[in-house]
């Protein structure tokens, strides 16, 4: 089973971590927002955080939403900024970044001056970005 | 619009699954935490404890030299997280299972963010110890640790040098109060070298955990990967008390 189960399972203890706190029982709407340079299977992340919400008693949640956070890199030296597209990745290195985004650093440097002092200014992993409180 | 993280949840819950969490410390550089770390799984193998060892230096790792293990691509399992590949009986998660010797330059932002991400997919399987090899220094990694693990044990390490002493006494400063320190293991021991620790140890009040010797041959021992060897045939009876030590502390 891939790792974005455990990803799942963050996300829905953050979740639920953050009802308790502030005393919520039902989201309308969680929305995630979801680096573009983690390159996650969102199919398998959203079924995955689905089974384990459903289970739930104590808090409900009727709508998931994502967007994706496109990928952006900053030249420290060059002042340069670039995407995910202007760089060529095997699939091994893809691989190795999915799992930990920072890696990238030892795969990439700067696409236009060749430093190795980047940093990855967005697009990078995964956030709950809004939540919507309330009923169906 | 907010921003909640998910991967400190993450963390807890892996981490909840382990007995103990010993962090190897010692702001000074070259006194051997890696070697500690390495014969400190190594040993708790020994002694029938499921043992894991995390390699936390991501930008200079050297646990994977110490137990010979230098794999060519990408080698860990993939099961509702990461499952560390077992290298002699232990449970071994290193950068080095991801990208090879290959150099990683990383800010303090990119290194909380691995160390963030690491801990949150790794999976120990319920292992009865974790050994967490650190790099020097008192920055992010450590400040890492202190942050997001929770009731981590540490074990400083040091070397008779005044510059090693000096820098445990100033860790130990930091420390003391809200941590819990189990004690501080001597290395590279020579002539009166144990006596120096030894008070400082009594200075700090601190535990003297015990000694090893200097081991002039360690470096070929490392170059030609008989290290888990050699610590079969003679660093484990010096580490073994030690460990010993260890877990009757905790």
């Amino acid at each position: 089973m891939v790792h974005e189960w455990s990803l799942a399972q963050a996300i829905a203890e953050a979740l639920k971590s953050y009802s308790k706190r502030n005393k919520i029982s039902a989201y309308r709407e969680v929305t995630l927002s979801i680096g573009e340079l983690q390159n996650i299977d969102i199919e398998i992340l959203l079924e995955a955080l689905e089974n384990i919400i459903h289970e739930w008693k104590e808090v409900k949640i009727y709508n998931i939403k994502y967007e994706v956070e496109r990928a952006e890199f900053l030249c420290k030296e060059c002042g340069y900024r670039w995407r995910l597209d202007e760089m060529s990745l095997s699939d091994d290195e893809r691989e190795a970044i999915h799992f930990l985004p920072e890696l990238i650093h030892a795969f990439v440097r700067c696409v236009k001056c060749g430093s190795p002092d980047f940093s990855i200014v967005e697009g990078r992993g995964i956030k709950i970005s809004r939540i919507v409180v309330g009923d169906k | 619009m907010m921003d909640i993280d998910p991967r400190k949840y993450g963390i807890r819950r892996n981490l909840s699954s382990v007995n103990n969490i010993l962090i190897i410390l010692s702001s000074k550089g070259g006194v051997g935490k890696t070697f500690i770390s390495t014969s400190l799984a190594l040993a708790l193998r020994e002694l029938n404890y499921s043992s894991a060892l995390l390699d936390l230096d991501f930008t200079n790792p050297g646990c994977h030299l110490f137990l010979n293990y230098r794999p060519k691509g990408l080698d860990i399992t993939e099961e509702k997280g990461i499952v560390p590949p077992e290298i002699f009986g232990i449970k071994f998660l290193s950068i080095i299972s991801f990208i090879g010797e290959r150099p990683l330059p990383l800010r303090g932002t990119d290194i909380t963010n691995l160390f963030i991400e690491l801990l949150a997919i790794a999976r120990w399987g319920g292992a009865e110890y974790l050994i967490i090899d650190t790099p020097p220094g008192i920055r992010d990694e450590i400040l890492n640790i202190l942050t997001y693990i929770d009731n981590p044990k540490i074990i400083l390490v040091t070397t008779p040098s005044i510059l090693s002493i000096t820098s445990s006494r100033m860790i130990i400063e930091l420390l003391r109060g809200k941590y819990r320190i189990l004690g501080i293991i001597g290395n590279m021991l020579v002539e009166n070298g144990e006596r120096l620790i030894k008070n400082l140890s009594t200075d700090m009040n601190i535990k003297y955990l015990g000694g090893i010797k200097h081991y002039s041959q360690l470096d070929n021992y490392l170059y030609n990967g008989e290290f888990p060897k050699v610590f079969d045939k003679y660093i484990k009876n010096d580490v073994m008390d030690i460990v010993r030590e260890i877990v009757t502390s905790l």
